[in-house]
């Protein structure tokens, strides 16, 4: 399942993108390509490549035709087909990377319809990071049965990473039936129904799916012992969790905060947590720039099992 | 004996003649019957499934009868090819073969090139259902000049031919 990253470049970026930046990106030799993370596309400036910490810009001068070509084949031709993600600002292609897209949005009734006009496009290299979860796993067991567990974390600290590689270890290691509602295509990284990043092999997943629909539909049709849904914030979002913790179904989830005492400023996040809909608490940081793990709490009141020293 | 044979022949290959142009004018009419149930297809896969033009056009060509099938395949085959450039360039790399259709016909699926694709899928239905529609009236024009002259050039070709045999002799 997991290919190499030079095979991800060659058969899964390069061939979206349009001809003249396909042509510039095939002269990176392979130690350069392996360490790009994100591409950046903008009209009238060269390709913007980062990766590591570090930036280069590579000519040539991009054009607007050079982005619509990339456009066209990243939608295959077929605007239709994508304008649900383009409205949300992105598209998901086949490997799980995604391509974020800016540009002139259209709106009606205060809500984004559509992308009218195309600016710039991102291309951002999903890469899986097998055993990330690890460490983690155990402290997630409590008398044979997996917590409900609410992961929380600042953007960018690794958030999805890790729910993912749980995920997959619980359906592969734990041998248990995981359902994923995936509204951003974003954990299983799936292209046209196929999960493409790896999630396990008892694992079934609601793809593009809100998620407080999706949460309940697994749970009446697919029968999981565990479910997974990433970025939970709002209202409904909450009701759904407490019709799943009803079924007796285990939970796996994320939110944006950057630690315990944040999540509770949040309303929702804090009738969860109060409410006992949790037992454990993961939480992530950055150290010197890299994601790591912070500690684990038990939930609801907070209590370290496991903190990192320094 | 020999000028009988010769006689013969000249009716034989007059007449074929104006065969063949019958049979254009009988043709198209057929050919516009099935591109509207192509694209009555390539609508259904837009509108209800949603499907990316490559996957929609083969599904079309799969559909829909010989050689107007063909041109979806070929469609397809280029769009492939088409490196981005999108639908239009794909369309003009489309060389159609067998089909007796007019330029007024190609003119309209030209114009649907241009659309196709390019919008949201109430925007595709309507841009299909309009070239539908425009297609059912090439259509009735078709069929009413095919009532007009397949009859005539089937005539024309055989007596032509007895007129030229008649001169001849």
């Amino acid at each position: 399942m997991a290919l190499r990253h030079q095979d991800i470049w060659q058969q899964q970026v390069l061939p979206m993108l349009g001809a003249r930046i396909r042509s510039a990106l095939a002269r990176l030799e392979a130690g350069e390509a392996d360490r790009v993370e994100e591409i950046r596309l903008r009209p009238g400036r060269p390709i913007l490549l980062r990766g590591g910490g570090q930036q280069a810009w590579l000519s040539p001068q991009l054009t607007v035709e050079d982005i619509r070509e990339t456009m066209n084949i990243l939608s295959q031709y077929s605007y239709y087909a994508f304008t649900e993600q383009l409205a949300q600002g992105y598209i998901t292609i086949q490997g799980g990377h995604r391509v974020g897209v800016a540009g002139r949005v259209a709106v009606a009734n205060g809500k984004v319809t559509a992308m009218a006009e195309l600016g710039s496009l991102n291309f951002r290299i999903a890469r899986q990071f097998p055993g990330v979860g690890e460490p983690v796993l155990p402290w997630l067991i409590h008398e044979g049965r997996v917590c409900n567990t609410l992961i929380l974390s600042p953007p960018g600290c690794g958030k999805t990473t890790l729910l993912r590689d749980l995920v997959r270890l619980i359906s592969d290691e734990l041998g248990l039936t995981v359902g994923v509602v995936d509204e951003r295509s974003e954990l299983a990284g799936s292209y046209r129904g196929v999960p493409q990043l790896d999630v396990g092999a008892r694992t079934d997943v609601l793809d593009g799916c809100p998620r407080d629909q999706g949460l309940i539909m697994l749970v009446r049709s697919m029968g999981p012992q565990v479910v997974a849904a990433d970025e939970i914030g709002v209202e409904a979002d909450a009701v759904a969790l407490e019709n799943v913790l009803a079924a007796g179904v285990a939970v796996l989830t994320t939110a944006h905060a950057r630690d315990l005492a944040d999540a509770l400023q949040r309303p929702v996040l804090r009738r969860l947590i109060d409410g006992g809909c949790f037992q454990r608490g993961v939480i992530l940081t950055r150290c010197q720039g890299i994601p790591a793990l912070a500690g684990v709490v038990q939930l609801p009141h907070g209590r370290w099992l496991y903190r990192r020293v320094g | 004996m020999l000028r009988l044979l010769a006689a013969a022949m000249i009716v034989l290959s007059a007449s074929s003649l104006g065969f063949a142009m019958a049979e254009t004018f009988r043709r198209r009419p057929q050919q516009l019957r099935q591109l509207q149930f192509a694209l009555t297809v390539l609508s259904g896969e837009i509108r209800f499934r949603q499907t990316p033009l490559p996957q929609a056009l083969a599904a079309v060509a799969k559909a829909t009868p010989m050689p107007v099938g063909q041109l979806f395949a070929d469609l397809e085959a280029a769009l492939a090819g088409a490196d981005g450039r999108g639908l239009p360039w794909a369309w003009q790399q489309v060389k159609p073969r067998g089909l007796a259709l007019a330029p007024a016909d190609y003119a309209l699926l030209e114009n649907l090139m241009q659309v196709l694709g390019a919008g949201d899928v109430v925007q595709q239905g309507r841009q299909l259902d309009l070239h539908l529609e425009q297609l059912r009236h090439l259509e009735l024009e078709a069929e009413r000049s095919r009532i007009a002259n397949e009859k005539i050039w089937r005539y024309l070709g055989v007596f032509s031919g007895l007129a030229l045999v008649l001169i001849l002799l």
